[in-house]
């Protein structure tokens, strides 16, 4: 078991964001956790990567419970995230946004660093060439000199994927990344996560609003609403889910509709 | 030639430069304007720290001057002459009283203890943001004062302490300025610089990269207070004599008005805006007399600020550093041979 999380309960004040969730993640799923707005899906991935400590519950990681851990030893122990409203370190380059997080695995200690001792410097020419690699992965390699904030938003959510990826993490969670794109940049970028997912094995757990998107790309899929698990399973099983249709598909399609 | 070796050839054709000009102030200049250019000097180290602690990580402190008295005195004490000892700082346990070190360990002791004291006031300190960080860092400034007015038996409290020995010349500052701002490049231009830039432009992501955040700015602080102590070591045995009220707020807000003017982060700028600024109170000094408007010198560094804020608020470089000083970034690109396949469209931009 890679990640499981039981019990989780978090309160702002008196909003209950949260109440009760649970999750275990093999090594190697897809998982695609959807609900409508509100529902508590960041919450959750706030909560799995230590940006916020749970009022109840704990997460368990490869066995070892790091409830209450701080979030940079969330990720130091193979657990990486992208964010719904984009963070990347908007004055920095592309190649710095990634180089920054390689930090974490690869980054030189002071002393060699202040004392330009050699082993610093193949860092650093490592970080650079692994940088550009990431960047390759998502076509961005020619833009790695641009100002992250620069780039078009399609473009800012592969910068994140790719420098959440250079933290080596086991576990990769994406918050709604596919937020504010058109359908072709969605499939692409759809296309990609699958491919991550598939060259290298890597574990994800990908927060989306909108249930077609996921049913196509994940082969589990949890539901929550209000704060609390819905379905959890495959999705055909999920859509079929009374309570998921009630909840879920309800709202969407009454929205639609409107 | 690689870019790396560039970069080595001209910061070594730079510091040889800088040495010849030391060399021909020294052969022509009067002790006057050389102890001028010294104390330029010292603001370029405090600027560029300052710019490092600061600019990187987007900390605000003004504790600068806090850590020059406390790296002062450290050094101050251990140099002052053996046999006068006894009787100037009667507290001093003897062991210590029988001390008359040279310049050099004295300023890396002050340094050090600068570095510590950082430490320990910014395990509190630094859990602030923004104006809240400013005011608690400008109160590091009074509680040294107090520590050192009632130390008077170690510190001879507000009589201040005279007769310390001219040890600074022009040469030691040079020396300390091209490392002040080797060390501080290196770091800037380092992976630990980056992380403390991601932390700067955006804390919560930072994190989630596996930025330790407290550590680094932590990191940042102290380093930044390293220097600050070996400069008021080095201000100390220049002016011979270290109060109290030597280092004040005047001199926290004078270096904020460097870093601003420089551009936050940007170490060249911080470097340039000191020597600009020293020269500008330098020669309003005799005009402040002339004229019998004292006070002059405060009021023009404050236009200054107002001036910049308004029309340049990035500073003169932003947070960057000015171009010719730049590795091109082809030079950190990977080798063609070496790219993968994913790799195949590396068109550089130059971007500096
Ligand atoms: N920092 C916070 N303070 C107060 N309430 C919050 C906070 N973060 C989230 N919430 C509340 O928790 C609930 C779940 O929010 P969120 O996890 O962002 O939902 P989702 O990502 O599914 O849209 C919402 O009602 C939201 O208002
Ligand atoms: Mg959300």
């Amino acid at each position: 078991m890679l990640l499981s999380a039981d019990g989780l309960t978090k309160r702002f004040g008196g909003v209950v964001a949260l109440s009760g969730y649970g999750i275990s993640v093999q090594s190697g799923e897809l998982i695609g956790l959807i609900g409508p707005n509100g529902a508590g899906k960041t919450t959750v991935l706030n909560l799995l990567t230590g940006v916020i400590r749970p009022t109840e519950g704990r997460i368990v990681v490869s066995g070892q419970d790091i409830t209450g851990w701080r979030a940079d030893r969330f990720t130091a122990r193979g657990i990486a995230r992208t964010f719904q409203n984009i963070r990347l370190f908007r004055d920095l380059s592309v190649l710095e946004n990634v180089t920054a997080a390689l930090h974490l695995r690869h980054g030189p200690g002071l002393a060699p660093t202040v004392l330009a001792l050699p082993s610093a410097r193949r860092a650093e020419h490592g970080m650079v060439a692994r940088g550009y690699e990431l960047l390759g992965l998502f076509d961005l390699a020619d833009q790695a000199h641009a100002r992250a904030a620069d780039l078009p938003y399609g473009e800012q959510r592969k910068v994140e994927i790719a420098r959440a990826l250079a933290t080596e993490p086991k576990l990769l969670l994406l918050d709604e990344p596919a937020a504010g794109m058109n359908p072709a940049e969605t499939r692409r970028l759809m296309d990609v996560i699958r491919q991550v997912h598939e060259t290298l094995s890597l574990t994800m757990i990908v927060v989306e609003h909108d249930m077609s998107l996921i049913m196509n790309l994940c082969r589990r899929v949890q539901v929550i609403n209000r704060g609390e698990v819905l379905a959890d399973g495959a999705p055909a099983e999920v859509q079929a889910d009374p309570a998921v249709i009630e909840a879920y598909l309800g709202t969407r399609r009454a929205r639609a509709h409107a | 030639m690689t870019g790396t070796t560039r970069g080595w050839l001209l910061a070594a054709g730079l510091t040889a430069l800088g040495a010849a000009a030391v060399w021909a102030a020294t052969a022509s200049l009067n002790n006057y304007l050389l102890t001028l250019i010294a104390f330029a000097g010292i603001n370029v180290m405090l600027a560029v720290s300052l710019s490092l602690s600061n600019g990187l990580t987007g900390l605000f402190s003004l504790g600068h001057p806090a850590f020059m008295m406390v790296g002062g005195y450290i050094a101050a004490i251990l140099t002052f002459p053996a046999n006068r000892k006894g009787f100037m700082l009667p507290d001093l346990p003897e062991w210590l009283a029988a001390q008359q070190w040279p310049l050099l360990p004295a300023l890396l002791v002050g340094g050090a203890v600068a570095g510590l004291a950082a430490i320990m006031a910014g395990f509190p300190v630094l859990r602030l943001r923004g104006h809240y960080l400013a005011v608690a860092t400008l109160g590091l400034i009074f509680i040294l004062r107090a520590v050192v007015n009632n130390l008077d038996g170690y510190t001879r409290g507000a009589l201040g302490l005279s007769g310390i020995p001219k040890l600074t010349d022009l040469w030691w500052v040079y020396a300390w300025v091209v490392i002040t701002l080797f060390v501080c490049w290196r770091i800037k231009h380092s992976s630990l610089g980056r992380t403390m830039m991601a932390m700067r432009e955006n804390e919560m992501a930072a994190a989630c990269m596996g930025v330790p955040l407290a550590r680094t700015r932590l990191m940042a602080f102290a380093i930044g207070a390293v220097f600050a102590g070996i400069a008021g070591g080095l201000w100390a045995h220049l002016v011979t004599n270290l109060t109290p009220t030597s280092l004040g707020v005047f001199l926290a807000f004078q270096l904020v008005v460097m870093v601003v003017l420089g551009g936050q982060g940007s170490l060249a700028g911080a470097a340039l805006a000191a020597i600009g600024l020293s020269a500008i109170a330098n020669l309003l000094r005799p005009v402040e007399q002339s004229t019998g408007i004292y006070g002059m010198t405060q009021i023009v560094v404050a236009l200054v600020l107002i001036g910049v804020l308004i029309f340049r608020p990035q500073g003169l470089f932003g947070s960057r550093e000015p171009g010719v000083l730049m590795r091109r970034p082809e030079s950190s690109a990977p080798s063609r041979t070496a790219a993968s396949t994913q790799t195949t469209h590396l068109e550089q931009r130059g971007s500096t």
